[in-house]
This record gives C-alpha cells, sequence and structure tokens, in this order.
C-alpha cells in the first residue's frame, strides 16, 4: 500500500500534537502532585509558627514597603491607610507617585500632614528625577510613610526610585490599590530569617481576587463570590495557578515569577542586578529571572519562596476588555522576558532554573497559545479538506476539556483542605459551574489576548501597559 | 436502547488510540463526578465541624473556666481526674474534642496566673492528655513529635526534658525549634545549656524567638556566656552576641573584641556593630587595621563607630576613605570630617568635583 505526502505530513502533525499534549497533561499532573505534597506540608509546617514574638523584637529586621501610585487618586487615601495599619515591628512605606496628572499627591499630602523634607538619595540604579520631592508627615501618627513625587517614567521606574530611597535590607514591593492583610509581612519575612543553608533572595505571596468582597477601612471583612463569569473565572485560574502552578514551582525551587502586586525582596541582590527593567511591561518576572541568573553565576546556594496564605488581595478586571489587555501585556511580558534570557534554556550551569523552569515557561506557557492556534488552524483544515474524522475529533476534545475541569476541580479541593476562603453555603456548586464553564466561555478570551499580545509583541512594539481601569475597592460588596 | 455491548463492539473497530482516549474520557467523567459529590460532602462536612468546632469550644471554655473559678475560690487544687468536670472528662476520648479542649486550656492558660493556672497545669498532667502527648514524642512523623513537645512546653512539664533534649538537633527544624524553645521557655537563660552541644544552625528566626522568650523572665542572670562566644557554631556566636546588646554584657568585651578576627564574615561584621554599640574606643585602632579586609558590610559598621568615637587623629584615616564607592561611607566619612575638622571640610568642600560627592558635602554641609 502506498503512502502518499500529505498522509505521512498528517501523521506527522498528528504525532507532535499527541506528544506535546501528552507533555502538557504529565507536567500538570505532576505539578498537581507535587504542589498537593507542598501544600500538607506548609499547612504543618505553619501550625508551629508563633508570628506574635517578632511583632515586638527589637533585633526584627526593618522593611521598606514600595507601592509605586500612577493616577490613584480614586483610592489611594484609603489604600495608603490599609499600608500603615500593618502589624510589624518596624518598616516603612514609601509611595512613589509616578508623575501622576491627577490630585494623588495632594490629597496624600492633606490627608496625612506631608510637608516637603530634604532628602539625600543613594542613587544606585538610574530613574527619572524627583518633580516636587520627598515628603514626611509632621503628624508623629503617620511618621512611618514617606511619599516622593517624581516624573513618570513607568511602574518599573518607580519601584527602581523606591529601591534608591530605602534603607532597609528588605523590601515589600507592591501595588498601591491591593489590601493587604495585616500579617503580611511577618509572614512574607519569615522565609528571609528561617534560611541557613541558602539565601532567600526573594519571596512571594499569593494573590486573590477580592471584587465582591466586603472591605471598609482598608480591612477585609467579608469574603464573597462574585456574580460575573469573567471575575469567577480569574477566581478559578487564581487558585490554579497560585495553589497548584506556584506551590509546585516554590518545592522545585523553579519560581520564575513573584507577583507585581506583591512581592518581598533582598534589596542588595535588586541592587546588584541594576533593579527593576524599565523596558519591559514583564516586569516582575523579569527581575526574578535577572536575580536568580545572577545567584547562578555568583554560585551562591539561594532561593525563591512562597507563601501560600491569602495575604493579599487584589480587584480583577471585572469586564472582557479590560481583562484581555491585562492579558495581552502578561503575554508580552514573558516573551520579553524568556527573549532576554534565552542563553539560560537548557544550560547545565543555571541548574533548575535553566534545565527545568525556563524550558517549562517556554515549551508550555510562551508557545501555548500559539500551539493552540495551530491546532485550531489544523481542524478548520481537516474540516474544509474533508479529511476530518468526526467520532475521533470530538472524543479528543472531550478528553482535553475534562481534563481541565478536573484540574479545576483538584484546584479547588486544595483550596478547601488549606485555606477554605469561600466558605459561605452555595458558592461550591458556583465554583464547580465555574469550572465546567471556563475552559468554552472564558478561555477563548483568554486564548485571543495571548495571541494579540504575540501580535503586538512582534508588530507593534510601542505598546506598552495598556488600559487598566479600576473601580476601587473600597465599595462593599455583597454576594447574590 | 442502546446496549452497553453495541457500544463496545462500536468502540472495538476504532484504532486503539482512539479506543485508549475513550477510556480516558470515561475515566475523567468518572472522576468528575465523584469529585463533584465529594466536594459537596466535604464542604458540608467542614462547614459542619466549623460549627460544631464553635458550639463545643464555647462549652468547653465555660465549663473551664467556672471550674478554674470554684477551685481559685475554694482555695484547692484537685488532681484526680475523677474531680475535673464531666463534660471535659467525656471529650477527652475523642481526638477533635481532646484537641479543642487541649486548645481551650492553652488560652485559658494565657490568661490567668498563679493558682488558676496551676489547676490548668495539673488538669493536663492528671488526665490523659499527658499521656498522649508523651507518646506523641515517640511518633515517627515529624509533626507529631512537634506538637507532644509544644504542649509540654504551654504546660511547663519539666519532667519530660531528658526525653525532649535528645530532639535538639533533630533533621526536622520545626522538631528542633520546638524543643530548644521548650529549654528557653521553660528555663530561661539556663535552659540555653542546650547551645554547648548544638551542632545544626540556629537561623535568625530561632534567635528572635529565644530572644523574645527570654525577654519574660524575671531573672535575668545570664551564665556561661563566654564559651559559647567561643562557639564552633558560628549561628550560636551570632545569637549570643545579640544576647550580649540586648542586655548590654559588657564585661565579654575582650571576646567580643576577639571576634573581629573571626573566620566568618557574618559575626565579624556583627562583632563590628556591637563594638560600635558598645562604643568600645580600645577596637577602633584593630578596626582601622583591618578596614582594608572588611566586606561593605563592615566597613559601613566601622564608620558607624566612627561617628561615634572617631577624634582629631582618626582625621588621616577618614579622608583616606572619603572617596570610597559606596554611598554609606562616604556620607558618614564627610559627616566625621565635618564634626572634627571643619578646615578641612571646607578645604574638600572646594576641591571636589565629581556631582555624587559634592551633593553628599551640599547635604552634610546643611544638615
Amino acid at each position: 500500500m502506498e503512502i502518499s505526502s500529505t498522509e505521512i505530513l498528517i501523521f506527522v502533525i498528528h504525532f507532535l500534537f499527541i506528544v506535546y499534549t501528552v507533555l502538557v497533561v504529565s507536567s500538570y499532573v505532576i505539578l498537581a502532585v507535587v504542589s498537593a505534597k507542598e501544600s500538607m506540608e506548609y499547612v504543618k509546617k505553619n501550625s508551629f509558627v508563633n508570628y506574635n514574638q517578632i511583632l515586638y523584637s527589637e533585633v526584627a529586621p526593618s522593611v521598606s514597603i514600595i507601592a509605586p501610585a500612577y493616577n490613584e487618586s480614586l483610592n489611594i487615601v484609603e489604600n495608603v491607610r490599609s499600608l500603615l495599619s500593618c502589624h510589624y515591628v518596624s518598616y516603612d512605606v514609601i509611595i512613589v507617585n509616578d508623575g501622576s496628572n491627577d490630585d494623588s499627591l495632594n490629597k496624600l499630602i492633606k490627608a496625612y500632614d506631608l510637608e516637603k523634607v530634604d532628602y539625600l538619595i543613594d542613587t544606585q540604579i538610574k530613574t527619572k528625577k524627583l518633580r516636587r520631592g520627598v515628603f514626611k508627615s509632621a503628624n508623629p501618627a503617620f511618621k512611618k510613610l514617606m511619599v516622593v513625587d517624581k516624573e513618570n517614567g513607568g511602574k518599573a521606574d518607580a519601584l527602581n526610585f523606591g529601591l534608591n530611597i530605602s534603607k532597609h535590607n528588605y523590601v515589600a514591593c507592591i501595588d498601591v490599590d491591593c489590601l493587604l492583610l495585616e500579617d503580611a509581612i511577618q509572614k512574607m519575612i519569615k522565609p528571609f530569617l528561617e534560611a541557613t543553608d541558602k539565601k532567600v533572595i526573594a519571596s512571594g505571596g499569593v494573590i486573590r481576587v477580592a471584587n465582591a468582597c466586603k472591605i471598609k477601612d482598608g480591612k477585609l471583612l467579608d469574603v464573597n463570590f462574585p456574580s460575573s463569569m469573567v471575575e469567577r473565572a480569574q477566581i478559578l485560574e487564581y487558585l490554579r495557578s497560585f495553589l497548584m502552578g506556584r506551590m509546585a514551582w516554590s518545592r522545585l525551587n523553579g519560581l520564575l515569577i513573584i507577583s507585581g502586586a506583591f512581592g518581598m525582596f533582598d534589596k542588595q541582590v535588586m541592587i546588584e542586578v541594576g533593579g527593576y527593567n524599565t523596558a519591559t511591561v514583564g516586569e516582575d518576572m523579569e527581575i526574578v529571572v535577572r536575580m536568580r541568573k545572577y545567584m547562578n553565576n555568583a554560585n551562591v546556594p539561594y532561593k525563591v519562596a512562597y507563601i501560600p496564605d491569602p495575604l493579599c488581595w487584589t480587584e480583577a478586571p471585572d469586564n472582557y476588555k479590560t481583562l484581555m489587555s491585562q492579558r495581552n501585556r502578561w503575554t508580552r511580558g514573558t516573551i520579553e522576558t524568556l527573549k532576554i534570557h534565552k542563553e539560560i534554556g537548557f544550560k547545565r550551569k543555571y541548574k533548575s532554573l535553566g534545565m527545568l523552569s525556563y524550558p517549562y515557561w517556554y515549551v508550555f506557557e510562551r508557545m501555548a497559545p500559539l500551539i493552540e492556534l495551530a491546532g485550531i488552524v489544523y481542524l478548520v483544515f481537516l474540516i474544509v479538506s474533508n479529511r476530518i474524522r468526526w467520532e475521533f475529533a470530538i472524543v479528543i476534545f472531550l478528553a482535553a476539556y475534562l481534563f481541565t475541569v478536573l484540574y479545576s476541580l483538584v484546584a479547588i479541593f486544595y483550596e478547601e483542605f488549606t485555606f477554605h476562603q469561600y466558605k459561605k453555603k452555595g458558592t461550591g456548586i458556583k465554583l464547580v459551574i465555574t469550572a465546567i464553564l471556563e475552559p468554552l466561555i472564558f478561555h477563548p478570551f483568554i486564548l485571543f489576548s495571548a495571541l494579540k499580545g504575540n501580535i503586538d509583541f512582534y508588530f507593534n512594539k510601542n505598546k506598552k501597559w495598556g488600559e487598566m481601569t479600576r473601580k476601587g475597592l473600597t465599595k462593599e460588596s455583597v454576594e447574590n | 436502547m442502546i446496549r452497553i455491548q453495541n457500544v463496545i463492539e462500536y468502540v472495538e473497530h476504532y484504532p486503539i488510540f482512539i479506543q485508549v482516549v475513550w477510556l480516558v474520557v470515561i475515566g475523567l467523567t468518572v472522576c468528575i463526578l465523584i469529585s463533584v459529590v465529594f466536594l459537596k460532602i466535604m464542604r458540608s462536612h467542614l462547614r459542619r465541624k466549623e460549627n460544631f468546632i464553635a458550639v463545643y469550644q464555647k462549652k468547653i471554655e465555660i465549663v473551664l473556666i467556672e471550674f478554674v473559678y470554684k477551685q481559685y475560690e475554694n482555695g484547692i487544687v484537685l488532681e484526680e481526674e475523677a474531680s475535673f468536670p464531666k463534660a471535659i472528662r467525656a471529650g477527652l476520648h475523642n481526638r477533635l474534642k481532646r484537641r479543642i479542649i487541649l486548645d481551650s486550656m492553652i488560652k485559658l492558660k494565657a490568661e490567668v496566673a498563679g493558682e488558676m493556672a496551676q489547676t490548668i497545669q495539673t488538669m493536663f498532667l492528671n488526665t490523659n492528655l499527658f499521656d498522649y502527648a508523651k507518646e506523641k514524642l515517640q511518633s515517627d512523623k515529624w509533626h507529631i513529635v512537634a506538637l507532644g513537645i509544644k504542649s509540654f512546653t504551654v504546660f511547663k512539664v519539666t519532667t519530660v526534658s531528658e526525653e525532649i533534649i535528645k530532639h535538639i538537633n533533630h533533621e526536622r527544624v520545626e522538631v528542633r525549634r520546638e524543643a530548644q524553645l521548650y529549654f528557653v521557655n521553660l528555663f530561661g537563660f539556663k535552659g540555653l545549656g542546650f547551645l554547648k552541644t548544638l551542632t545544626v544552625p540556629l537561623s535568625e528566626w530561632d534567635q528572635i524567638q529565644f530572644l523574645a522568650v527570654l525577654n519574660s523572665f524575671n531573672d535575668q542572670k545570664i551564665e556561661g556566656v563566654e564559651p559559647l562566644l567561643k562557639s564552633l557554631n558560628s549561628s550560636v556566636v551570632l545569637f549570643v552576641l545579640k544576647l550580649c546588646k540586648v542586655y548590654s554584657l559588657f564585661e565579654f568585651k575582650t571576646e567580643i573584641i576577639e571576634l573581629l578576627f573571626h573566620k566568618h564574615p557574618e559575626v565579624r561584621v556583627e562583632a563590628i556593630k556591637l563594638v560600635s554599640h558598645f562604643q568600645l574606643s580600645e577596637a577602633k585602632n584593630v578596626l582601622k587595621e583591618v578596614f582594608k579586609e572588611l566586606n561593605a558590610d563592615g566597613k559601613i559598621a566601622v564608620f558607624r563607630m566612627m561617628k561615634e568615637v572617631a577624634n582629631q587623629e582618626d582625621v588621616p584615616f577618614v579622608l583616606a576613605n572619603i572617596q570610597d564607592l559606596n554611598f554609606h561611607i562616604k556620607l558618614a566619612a564627610i559627616e566625621i570630617l565635618k564634626t572634627l575638622d571643619t578646615e578641612k571640610f571646607k578645604e574638600l568642600k572646594n576641591s571636589i568635583h565629581d556631582e555624587k560627592t559634592k551633593e553628599i558635602i551640599e547635604f552634610v554641609a546643611y544638615s
């Protein structure tokens, strides 16, 4: 029997798709198993920790919370109040007003009795210049607060300014619109203080979706499950990403990203690597990769730690337009970071970073939307050329869909077994419905955004952050 | 009606790969259905458990408080299990209830003192809570061992110290931390004796915990510091340096100055910081001699000390380091120069051309 070259090509394509699918599924299963082990271990370990003793310790290290702000007038006063209410023995809050053209600064000056002060800044990282200067409060109640008003240079530049001005060894970089729980700093500093055999260079926190939650005076009063699909799907996505993915990568010491919304860092290492990269929209991922590369090159044993407690709550996009803009940026950030550090990939010298994390991110994160697109194009080709065998296509689609649903259900189980935040009656079934609908309704938008991100990366180099409209967390919402 | 046999026969005509995928689909569907049912059961169970814990805890707390106050008013401490409240005795044989009872006792013990605390401790010693805790020490699971030690720490049971000392160098950090905290909590400064035999490192976190516990003791007589400052375990030396700082142990200044030459850089830096904190001017010349060999942290610590103890004879040393690339050293050197020698400071101000140094000089001049 003669086999045509088209048939050989089709066979090869099928084989490649199958290999990729098996690899993706295997990696997800391995990550789920590893993260289950790590989660159980964390819960056990954490039951012995007494955080109270660090609250009054005179030898506990000081921390700077750096929060860049750009046109955050709507909630800035409330958000700063929340940051000033952290329970930690010694910390300061540095708000870097990154050339806002709204009245953020004036609001802060008025609310916190700010006065301009002379301040000598150790400019170790080049940044945009000061605009109106450095402000501190005349009121001793707000002595922890420092507000810096500088020319606009973007989030990375504002964070770098914060690094220059901070006087402490540890910095927590956060988004000013996030809600930090009171014990966030004590929990995040712990890995740095616990390490004896490895230097902890960074510690990442879990980000939770605050939409529909009841928040008052900068405090989280009640956790609710939102009503719209776009918000619900993101909750599920965050559970999968933070409780399963990152937890497992933390165990493997392969974390490549610490969310820009909340992370704590060893300031010295950050400065030695040159601070945040202002030329990328994925500065949060890029700096972690650069810090890891630096430590590998210096041959110093190190770790990027991860704290799975729900410490930081953020407002997720509540409409598809904003969501797509955000995901477009995340995709570009990933591509940029992987491109900048392409020499890491498959290099033994970089150990788990080069042999595990980088290849995983490249193959299963960076390439995933392109391979999915290729799959769709191929499916269309098969339909048009009348080569499709529907009975095969349907069963393969079913298997992929069911695996996705099951994976989400496993993430829900992890949440229930560990932090059990969505306690209310009826939320369980809503989570299950979301898990069933998400691959069909939500995922297409994510795929489209990722593809658009790829196009923008190659053909629209000038595109930067994109639109990110916030409504604010201070509104009180009640679950439907 | 489609018979299962027909479906199987139909699927058997497919290639083996598709048959496998069908099996996967069936498997996943079953898993999803089971998961959904299990999730429903689990969430209901968790809610019921939470409600039960809240109600039972409240009940036990009331019973405990009433019992403890009654004992206090009667002026006696009953030691027989039979004399303890029925609700507590009944709950001691159920794992969850026992845990709640133990937690409630720990909570109440933290809130009361004297005879009332004694009553709670007696309850722990004379019920099966003590036996369970002792059993836990023999467990193969690290977290069970740690839980056992924790119970003995909270209820200040000194009779098991021989058992617990075995875990001081345990391979699991949580177990050895609980064991170490047991000795510090129960014996205060005397409990630090385990440091002599400690072979594993003490983390900063451990050190902070120990200092916090030690702070609560009225008897602050510290013994045996000198050999610990010479310990081969550098983390022990670092901890003792912290002790010296917090409790102003000036009497060990000779040993502390010797640590300026310690092989471990972190110990050297901490020793410099302590020398600086104590303003031990006799160490100044030693530090100036070894200055070039120090790392940036060490050099900064030396200059912080110099700000307090420098005099005219140190001006050449200060001037020699004014062009140091480190911002903090440069700033400290300029500040010291301004204090020690106004003329030389003015000369410097007029002769310096690099922008960074100029900015610092301007700042120092007007501050």
